[in-house]
C-alpha cells in the first residue's frame, strides 16, 4: 500500500477539476514556450489566448479529454471523412463497419 | 459505452489488400476486435501520433486476434536481433475518440504497415500520421 500527502490547496484544485495553471498568453508567446507549454497542458492547465496585439481574446486552449476528443470527432465528420454518428450507428447495426 | 469502427480509410483498405491473404485477414480480425477492447493496443510515446494519444497493435502471421489473453508463445527478441526482423513487426495503427456523453466511443484505423520497414518505405507511423493529418485537414 502507498500513501501520498497532498496539501490541502492542492487537494482543493484537485477536487475542483478546475484546470491549473492557467496563464494569459498571446498566440506568438504561446509558439515561442509551445513545449513547456505543451507539458503545462498535459498536467491540466489551460491557456487564455490573446491576439498578438493583445487586444482580442480568441478562446481557450486545453489538453481536457473531452474537449480534445469532442473536436476530433467533430473535424473528421466536418471534412467528411466520416459518417455522422447517427449514420455511423445505422451501419453499425445494419452490421457494415468493420 | 459502444464502440463504432469507423469504415476504413481507401488507403488502409489499400495497405490490407498489399498483404498475404493470412496477414490481412488476421489484421482484420484484429480491427474488429478493437470494437470490445478499443484499449488492446498500446500508447504511442512519441511525435504527432502520441500527441494525438494513438494506439497500435502488434501483430503477425502467427497471432490468433481472437485469444483474449495474448499468443500462447511468442519467442523473445535477442539483444543481437535488429528490431525490425525479430518480435511482431507489423502494426495496426488507431486513433479513438469519445463523444461527450461518453455513449459512443469512435474508432480510426489509420494505418496497417511494416513498423520499421527497410529504408525508403514508409513505416506504418509514417503513413499513419500521413493519413491523420490529410482527414483533419482537408474535406473528401
Amino acid at each position: 500500500m502507498s500513501i501520498t500527502l497532498i496539501r490541502s490547496r492542492e487537494y482543493a484544485r484537485v477536487m475542483s477539476e478546475l484546470p491549473s495553471p492557467v496563464r494569459s498568453l498571446t498566440l506568438a508567446q504561446i509558439e515561442d514556450q509551445r513545449e513547456q507549454l505543451f507539458a503545462e497542458l498535459e498536467r491540466g492547465g489551460a491557456i487564455r489566448v490573446y491576439s498578438n496585439d493583445g487586444e482580442h481574446f480568441l478562446g481557450v486552449l486545453t489538453r481536457d479529454q473531452r474537449l480534445l476528443d469532442a473536436a476530433g470527432i467533430a473535424q473528421l465528420i466536418e471534412n467528411g471523412q466520416v459518417p455522422p454518428l447517427d449514420e455511423l450507428l445505422a451501419m453499425a447495426d445494419r452490421g457494415e463497419l468493420p | 459505452m459502444r464502440t463504432l469502427i469507423a469504415p476504413l480509410h481507401r488507403e488502409v483498405e489499400s495497405q490490407l489488400r498489399g498483404l498475404d491473404r493470412r496477414r490481412a485477414d488476421i489484421a482484420r480480425r484484429y480491427i474488429r476486435r478493437l470494437a470490445l477492447e478499443p484499449h488492446l493496443g498500446y500508447r504511442l510515446a512519441r511525435g504527432r501520433l502520441a500527441e494525438e494519444q494513438c494506439r497500435a497493435v502488434r501483430f503477425d502471421h502467427d497471432d490468433r486476434p481472437e485469444e483474449m489473453f495474448g499468443p500462447r508463445h511468442r519467442s523473445p527478441r535477442r539483444g543481437d536481433e535488429d528490431p525490425g526482423e525479430a518480435g511482431p513487426r507489423w502494426r495496426i495503427v488507431y486513433w479513438s475518440a469519445e463523444t461527450p456523453d461518453r455513449e459512443l466511443r469512435l474508432i480510426v484505423v489509420l494505418a496497417v504497415g511494416i513498423a520499421h520497414p527497410k529504408p525508403g518505405q514508409g513505416s506504418a507511423f509514417e503513413l499513419a500520421e500521413r493519413l491523420l493529418n490529410t482527414m483533419q485537414k482537408e474535406k473528401r
